[in-house]
């Protein structure tokens, strides 16, 4: 049977990725997570970029995890490649496709959600960390609104010092978290919310079958 | 009350507004002190783009459709190498299972993109014909012209200009930018500018600087600008040398990149100034010459603009137009660039 967008954050954390997660917060430092298969639609490189002009402006110890599998190998090469010639080897973490117990360990030790994706930005993934509480920020869509209705803090354009700078400011600013996590859970619990991400899911795990 | 909640403003929506302001203007700021030169934010596209794999082919069709047919052929005899000690005889077994299966398929899809290749290469045959029989007959692009005086901060229409961008309704771009001066102009007066430039040794000097100029033609720069992006356009040097359709097609592109109520700002030499014994060489080159002054009313008022303000110095003048999104023919555009 499928999770619904509740069970698959509600999942017990996987210990050794909580661990291994945790050994990297003592270290300082944000997390920054986006579970989205690695292909350009989904602007991985974006996110790289982001990261860069964050460590650049406000913080070199934060983290970036891409979580997801590769669904274009030669974008997956480039982004590998991209990420070393920027020096972020240690700070971007591909971890692929991973259980539903270590992505419940991501989503618990994540100080914002980014999403970048151009196709669709309300999906499940997305809702999944709006009831995890994590704060989303999210380059603008058509499917998204804004924060009232959307829940969460729709990017104005994606230059990576834009994107940077939002980043810093919600992992800084403890009413604007509280503001976009009151509003995800709002979202991820509304009706549409779960519909949406329990299709999607849904669809996903009908087509690959039980793992 | 949970802690969460009991940090929430009284009006979370006005609050999220008001951050979203204030994370604009810090990126303002950023890039006008040179903490984030806008120049290395576009060079990271550029380093990820290097590593792609078309990277260094640049509009080279052939060498692209060299690719296409090497790609052609797809194998169905996938390997079946394993570091398992039985794992590549499971793998040949599925393999032989398989093959009869994934042989079909692959033939159809080689078959498929072969024909598609084959009509690539006649449209590629096609296109050169086309492009030499077009090369013969080429207008060229106009250039840059700048006449003696008429292009620094001491010109005599600088200072309206730099007034009307302070209150242009968003970014300004001014276009040729040279090393920057008038960008730089507008930024101390509490404007936010950024320049474009297509002669490379003159924007190298800005962006050396704090400042964020870009080395790239005006007609490129705007294909990647949003819909409605841009508060205010300064053109100097760009429009006198045009040619009609040059002119007609910039003036396309600014309709639909400018804002509503976004103001365009022209400067011009005069026809006197431009045929003048000490103007510069390209000004005899050029495909084409300056309009008269009140052509510009007439031109400007049939791309949508309403209010026209043309003032007269010397050797040139100065055009000040506002742009009415509602009057203006064609203005829809598709949002660009990122």
């Amino acid at each position: 049977m499928t999770a619904t967008t509740g069970e698959r954050v509600a999942a017990p954390p996987d210990p050794r990725v909580a661990a291994e997660l945790a050994r990297g917060r003592a270290e300082g430092g944000a997390d920054v997570l986006c579970v989205a298969s690695i292909e350009p639609s989904n602007a991985q490189h974006e996110l790289v970029e982001a990261l860069w002009a964050y460590h650049r402006l406000y913080d070199g110890r934060a983290r970036l995890h891409l979580v997801g599998r590769t669904s274009s190998y030669e974008y997956a090469r480039t982004l590998f490649l991209f990420v070393q010639d920027l020096g972020l080897a240690t700070a971007v973490r591909m971890h692929g496709e991973v259980s539903g117990a270590a992505r419940a360990a991501l989503y618990g030790a994540a100080d914002v959600y980014l999403s970048l994706s151009r196709p669709q930005a309300m999906s499940a993934p997305v809702l999944d960390a709006m009831s995890a509480g994590v704060p989303v920020v999210s380059r603008a869509s058509e499917g998204l609104g804004d924060v009232a209705t959307g829940g969460a803090l729709v990017l104005a354009a994606t230059d990576p010092s834009y994107v940077a700078a939002a980043l810093h400011r919600v992992i800084t600013d403890e009413r604007l978290r509280a503001v976009l996590e009151a509003a995800g859970r709002r979202r991820a619990a509304s009706p549409s919310g779960n519909a949406a991400a329990d299709r999607v899911a849904g669809a996903i795990a009908d087509a690959v079958g039980p793992q | 009350m949970s802690e969460a909640e009991s940090t929430l403003p009284a009006d979370p929506q006005a609050y999220v507004a008001q951050v979203m302001d204030e994370i604009a203007e810090e990126v303002r700021l950023r890039r006008a002190s040179g903490d984030m030169p806008a120049r290395l934010e576009r060079e990271l596209d550029e380093l990820f783009l290097a590593h792609s794999p078309v990277a260094g082919w640049g509009g080279d069709l052939a060498q692209t459709l060299r690719m296409v047919d090497a790609a052609t052929f797809i194998d169905p005899v996938v390997p079946v190498e394993s570091e398992r000690a039985a794992g590549s005889l499971v793998k040949k077994g599925v393999r032989s299972m398989m093959l009869w299966y994934v042989g079909w398929v692959t033939h159809q899809m080689s078959q498929s993109v072969a024909a598609v290749s084959r009509a690539l290469h006649i449209v590629d045959d096609r296109l050169g014909d086309l492009q030499r029989q077009v090369e013969a007959q080429r207008v060229p692009p106009a250039e840059v012209v700048e006449l003696d005086g008429q292009h620094g901060a001491e010109a005599w229409w600088v200072e309206p200009t730099v007034a009307a961008m302070t209150k242009a309704p968003g970014r300004v771009l001014h276009a040729a930018c040279g090393d920057g001066w008038l960008v730089r102009l507008i930024g101390t007066a509490g404007g936010d500018a950024y320049g474009v430039d297509p002669r490379s040794h003159l924007a190298e000097l800005g962006t050396l600087g704090a400042l964020d100029l870009r080395f790239e033609n005006l007609f490129e720069h705007l294909r990647a600008v949003a819909h409605a992006s841009l508060g205010g356009v300064v053109l100097s040097g760009i429009v006198d040398a045009m040619g009609a359709g040059e002119r007609t097609r910039l003036l396309a592109a600014l309709a639909s990149r400018l804002a509503p109520d976004g103001t365009l700002v022209i400067h011009s030499a005069t026809r006197h100034a431009w045929e003048g014994d000490d103007a510069p060489p390209a000004a005899d080159l050029a495909p084409g010459r300056p309009l008269r002054p009140a052509s510009w009313r007439t031109v400007l008022r049939e791309h949508g603009y309403v209010t026209i303000e043309i003032v007269e110095g010397k050797a040139d003048y100065l055009v000040t137009a506002v742009w009415d999104s509602l009057d203006a023919p064609g203005a829809a555009g598709t949002p660009a660039g990122r």
